[in-house]
């Protein structure tokens, strides 16, 4: 995130930049009370969302690279006031209680708007505001607060300054501030605004350059580059508002929308579509999940589901729902470390205040990520259930200590310091010349400054929510607002990422190999019977060989007699097993799952029906080759398919998926270090390629 | 300013609200009320509407009440879209009705407009609230005490505009000072002994940014050198995770014999009397960062005395109160009257009538015309009588409620006051001598309820000191109780009601400044 300054300087060259796209008015601009009031209340209400008290997302995989996904909202009309009501109302004109309002749902970027189309709980379909209607309200309302800011600024009294006189008698700035602020919020932000045109020749009052020229310096005045409206204005005219007109007869509404398909991207591609190449022989196919929960929302599930065939195997979702909390935490540290010796000159009693403030938000960190990790061990052992009696084996947790020692294992340590802090064992954490006992301090500014680093690199302010739904193919996760404390009431919304990795159903695995073990008993049953001196050193098919070897009929120089039916029989036979085999077309995940199964039958039906080519043309008595051949290729195949399953079973005792939506704690709890994160197949992501 | 990132929903919420009421000014009234005389009774306002407006509450209220004088601020948004010219537009508003029975009290009414500022966005759940304790004794203070709660002022405000210009949300002095209890008292931590409810000790709010701990600990620092040089004593609300108000930290004790040299090197000339005439003042304006600074500084340039002060953000706009000390010399000369001027006009009376020293022995000249208090407009009422001997002689306890309610529908006269229900009762109770609120607050949110917070002084009959603890343990429960039960017979739904008495000012259960 760039340094609130340099946002505020962007914020204020795009907002001159789009003064240079407007046109000078000549006339007072419209002012029209109920859309300024209903713009402003929109902007309010769709910046906290906190009439929406339950999000559901329920994803579908359409195909390996495209989602679908269907959102369902929860809202309650009573976290709204009156007021706020009558002014949302949708029929300005009417009087008494308004029985429908307009009211914002969601918050997404414009640059991947799409037609979408809300149904309430019964099924009937629910107007939407259209975004030029919502473009307008929202100039209106943002003109009305940039006249609150001129009345109520002191400057304005004085005769001698800009202000004065933009709101006194040089309308034409004044109408060309309004002005650009309608631009801008209608035609959206330009990233990377042109510069200015060159018109420093003009010097007359009239002249458009010097009404340009006094506005400019009179939003300068006005709007400091860290300014609130700056950064309100900059989201009117960057997101797209979904505004729906819901009835106020009931305070609990229930809306859904389905949201467009989105594509998968993966970053190995460069932005483009698809799967990369070398994944197509994986054990499991990964998908990430990315999106964000509005602050506000107090409960969030996400749902997976897939077809029967497929099975979920590990689904985890992680939110940096503490985010503002562990950042606030780390400057405080820094800053107790900075002035450290300072302090303890002014006051020891303030040094220590301040380093108990920060021990006990360590301690309730702890404790929190701690919870986080006791639920997935004990998903771990549920999914370990599954498949095997042994239960998985964790690391032990660590014994005596403070704590406070570094170790990988951030998450116990932490745990340990919140067990110790809580009860008392650590009473004076600075320094005191007056107290004998305390002769050390507890967290110098070094410790200080390391604890801070470690929390920033440890991702401890990513929370873990694992999968309750016991179906094998479908994974549901449910995230809950927890809030840290008093925290100031934030508007960022919750990053929220959903790890999931898909594997196939035991049935095709088991066919393939089926398939397999088929032809190889075909393939050595004629080869038995056709070429027995092969099998002369193998124990029982050599005797077997020899026993039906005796009444073969050879003619030499020719082919077999009874090729035809050697050919049919290994042609068929194959042919029916692999028509009974459910692989899944290659796009689909099925078919990207069953990548190596696919391979490996058609593979083997391949060798079967070279091997019936063979028998048709060869003569009798020059078989062996072929059967050779035929048999180590074969071979060669079952111990591909015995490989892969090995590979996953250790794939499926694996206990943390190696993976970045992991946090780095948990990785490091599990494996005792930490380790290199991979990235999933696919990721698909509801956030904008540059989220704001 | 507050980080742009994140108060820019704060201004979309606050230009919203004024946006659907039509106008972006506020309506407010100020009274100061008081005796001209020793011997009129004690007077007693409470309630929620204000003087002008009888047939609707206001948004929000203040009440003080000290000695016998007091001050009462109403904030509302009007009906009628209006806008003030100018950023302020206050007058003075001739009484109603004729005064027939002048029982020696007076009330001064002002009213006005003031514009709503947008940019003053603090949200007070982030903000650090300090304790300064000029001594544990009760309120008595002298001339030369007044001014140096002056100095603490001045020095205060400017600790906290320097360097990252954090704004004052709250400051109230005199304040129940704090002490923290012996080990046997305190047992497991939960034991606190009953505070005083007016003592010479000053309580203030700063309202702060979370993501700059360094303007933090830069206030804490300067703060803590005031107290230093001066011998005060300072309190920080503790910081711990899942603190309430109401628990301090104690950083220093009070040092009476520093406090005491510093005074005598500091004012040599002013006397050790007591006050008994007063003058009411009232600064309301727009709320900025540094207006009270500013003030600070100019009383401190004219050498005026500060008795008792008490400032708050009501509705964005800044209301500063303050007692002054009329000087010795000018005390029998003037009729109590009330009047309205701007501020540099309105000082320069208030320091002919109430600076302690002759014209030419000021400090500096004032620069108040070019601060952010330059729109600002000063009521002043007086000479009224104070009487603080006869306050100083009760040890009054401090009792703290806080309330919220469904607002009934009607009038004043319809409208039950829950403080009043609740002084009352106390009084009822037979072991109560004497009660009365001394700091009263109260939001009435658009939902239709109101909420808000008292401090009530309360004298116990015949009770040993270290007795009154116990004494005001059966007695708060017993008052919540009772009073809820009168609500409930009112047609009050009990599941609507949601009431607190207690005298142990962490038993409220607050988080912030609401």
């Amino acid at each position: 995130m760039q340094p609130t300054g340099l946002q505020g300087e962007e914020h204020l060259s795009r907002l001159l930049a789009a003064m240079h796209r407007t046109p000078i008015p000549t006339s007072p601009p419209p002012h029209d009370n109920y859309l300024e009031a209903l713009g402003l209340n929109l902007l309010a209400v769709a910046l906290r969302l906190e009439h929406i008290e339950r999000l559901t997302d329920t994803l579908t995989l359409a195909d390996a690279t495209h989602m679908t996904r269907s959102v369902s909202v929860d809202l309650n009309l009573g976290a709204l006031t009156p007021d706020q009501m009558e002014a949302l109302r949708s029929d300005p004109t009417a009087s008494g209680a308004p029985p429908a309002i307009w009211l914002p749902v969601a918050r997404h970027s414009r640059k991947h708007m799409a037609p979408v189309v809300v149904h309430n709980s019964v099924g009937e379909v629910m107007p939407r505001m259209t975004q030029v209607q919502t473009a307008k309200a929202l100039s209106h309302g943002l003109a009305k607060a940039f006249r609150m800011y001129l009345d109520s600024d002191p400057r304005v009294d004085d005769e001698d300054e800009l202000l004065h006189a933009i709101g006194g008698d040089l309308n034409r700035s004044r109408w060309l501030i309004e002005a650009m602020i309608a631009t801008m919020v209608s035609h959206g932000v330009d990233r990377t605004p042109e510069p200015p045109p060159d018109r420093s020749r003009h010097r007359r009052a009239t002249d458009s350059w010097s009404i340009q020229s006094n506005a400019e310096h009179a939003v300068r005045q006005l709007f400091t580059a860290d300014s609130p409206f700056l950064r309100l204005l900059d989201v009117a005219a960057s997101d797209h508002l979904l505004v729906v007109e819901v009835p106020t007869a009931t305070p609990q509404v229930f809306l859904t929308y389905k949201a467009p398909v989105m594509p998968a991207r993966s970053r190995r591609l460069g932005g483009r579509e698809g799967i990369p190449g070398q994944r197509a022989f994986q054990h499991e196919f990964t998908v990430q999940y990315r999106t964000v929960i509005p602050r506000a929302v107090s409960s969030y599930h996400v749902t997976l589901e897939v077809p029967p065939e497929i099975h979920v195997r590990r689904y985890l979702l992680s939110s940096n729902v503490d985010q503002h909390a562990v950042a606030t935490l780390a400057a405080d540290m820094r800053a107790v470390a900075r002035r450290y010796d300072d302090l303890r000159a002014v006051s020891p009693k303030l040094l220590e205040l301040e380093l108990h403030g920060i021990a006990s938000r360590l301690a309730e960190l702890g404790r929190r990520r701690h919870r986080d990790l006791r639920s997935f061990t004990d998903y771990l052992d549920r999914c370990y259930a599954k498949f095997s009696g042994r239960r998985p084996r964790f690391l032990e947790p660590a014994e005596g200590g403070t704590g406070l020692e570094p170790t990988p294992r951030v998450v116990s340590a932490l745990a340990r310091f919140a067990e110790l802090y809580e009860t008392d064992h650590f009473r004076k954490l600075a320094h005191d010349p007056e107290d004998a006992e305390q002769t050390s301090d507890v967290l110098p500014p070094d410790e200080l400054n390391r604890l801070a680093d470690l929390l920033d690199e440890s991702d401890v302010d990513s929370d873990v929510c694992v999968d309750n739904d016991p179906r094998d193919n479908v994974g549901h996760a449910h995230w809950q607002r927890r809030p840290f404390g008093t925290e100031s009431r934030s508007v960022e919304p919750v990053e929220a990422t959903v790890y999931i990795a898909l594997t196939p159903g035991p049935s095709v695995g088991s066919n393939v190999a089926k398939l397999l073990l088929a032809l190889l008993a075909l393939v050595i049953g004629f080869g038995v019977v056709l070429e027995p001196h092969l099998f002369d050193r193998v124990p029982l098919l050599g005797w077997l060989g020899s026993a039906a070897g005796s009444g073969a009929d050879r003619g030499e120089g020719e082919t077999l007699s009874s090729a035809d039916a050697v050919v049919a029989v290994l042609l068929l036979a194959p042919s029916l097993l692999l028509v009974r085999l459910d692989i899944g077309p290659t796009k689909s995940v099925l078919g990207q799952i069953n990548m190596l199964p696919r391979v490996v039958a058609y593979s083997s039906v391949m060798v079967a029906g070279a091997l019936a080519l063979a028998v048709a043309s060869v003569q009798a008595g020059n078989l062996q080759v072929p059967f050779v051949a035929a048999i180590s290729l074969l071979l060669f195949l079952s111990l591909l398919v015995a490989g892969d399953w090995l590979a996953k079973a250790i794939k499926r005792r694996a206990k943390v998926p190696m993976n970045t939506v992991s946090p780095r704690w948990l990785i490091a709890e599990v494996r005792g270090r930490p380790g290199r994160r991979g990235e999933c197949a696919v990721a698909y992501s509801t956030v904008g390629a540059d989220h704001a | 300013m507050p980080d742009g990132a994140r108060s820019h929903p704060a201004l979309a919420g606050v230009a919203a609200r004024a946006a659907s009421a039509g106008s972006p000014a506020v309506l407010f009234n100020v009274v100061h009320f008081g005796a001209r005389t020793t011997t009129a009774p004690q007077s007693q306002l409470t309630g929620i509407s204000p003087p002008t407006a009888r047939d609707k509450p206001a948004t929000e209220t203040l009440v003080v009440n000290l000695a016998g004088i007091g001050f009462r601020v109403h904030t509302w948004a009007p009906d009628v879209p209006s806008k003030p010219e100018g950023t302020v537009d206050a007058k003075w508003v001739p009484p109603m009705t004729p005064v027939i029975n002048d029982r020696g009290i007076t009330r001064e009414v002002y009213g006005g407009a003031v514009v709503t500022n947008p940019g003053f966005l603090y949200d007070s759940a982030q903000s650090v609230e300090l304790l300064i304790t000029l001594s544990h004794k009760r309120w008595k203070p002298t001339f030369a005490d007044s001014l140096m709660i002056s100095t603490i002022y001045h020095q205060v405000t400017s600790a906290a505009l320097a360097g990252e210009g954090t704004p004052i949300l709250f400051l109230q002095s005199p304040a129940a000072p704090f002490k923290d209890a012996p080990p046997s008292v305190r047992q497991d931590g939960s034991g606190e002994n009953p505070r005083l409810t007016n003592g010479m000790a000053l309580r203030m709010l700063v309202g702060l940014d979370e993501a700059r701990p360094d303007a933090r600990l830069e206030l804490l620092r300067g703060v803590a050198a005031v107290a230093a040089e001066h011998g005060l004593g300072l309190q920080v609300a503790d910081r711990r995770f899942g603190r309430v108000r109401g628990e301090w930290w104690t950083v220093t004790h009070p040092h009476a014999q520093t406090y005491r040299l510093r005074r005598a090197a500091l004012f040599p000339w002013a006397t050790s009397e007591i006050p008994s005439s007063v003058q009411l003042l009232t600064f309301v304006g727009p709320a900025r960062v540094g207006s009270s600074a500013a003030i600070a500084s100019d009383l401190v340039t004219r050498n005026i005395g500060i008795l008792a002060i008490s400032e708050a953000v009501l509705q964005e706009t800044a209301f500063i109160n303050i007692v002054v000390p009329v000087a010795p010399a000018r005390r029998a000369e003037q009729v109590a009257a009330g009047s309205c001027r701007p501020i540099v006009e309105g000082l320069g009376k208030v320091a002919s009538d109430c600076g302690l020293t002759r014209r030419q022995e000021v400090r500096g000249r004032s620069v108040i015309g070019d601060s952010p208090a330059t729109d600002y407009r000063v009521l002043a009422t007086g000479p009224l009588t104070v009487r603080i001997e006869e306050s100083a002689k009760r040890r009054d306890r401090a009792v703290w409620i806080s309330w919220d309610l469904p607002l009934p529908p009607g009038g004043d006269k319809g409208r039950l006051d829950v403080a009043q229900l609740v002084l009352t009762q106390l009084l009822s109770s037979g072991k109560v001598a004497h009660a009365r609120v001394d700091y009263y607050r109260s939001w009435v949110s658009p939902s239709g309820r109101v909420h808000g917070n008292a401090k009530i002084a309360v004298l116990l009959d015949g009770v040993k000191d270290d007795k009154v603890g116990e004494e005001l343990s059966t007695l708060c429960p017993w008052t919540q109780r009772e009073v809820i039960s009168q609500l409930v017979r009112q047609r009050i739904a009990l599941r609507t009601i949601k009431l607190r008495v207690v005298w142990r000012e962490r038993w409220l259960g607050r988080t912030n400044a609401a």
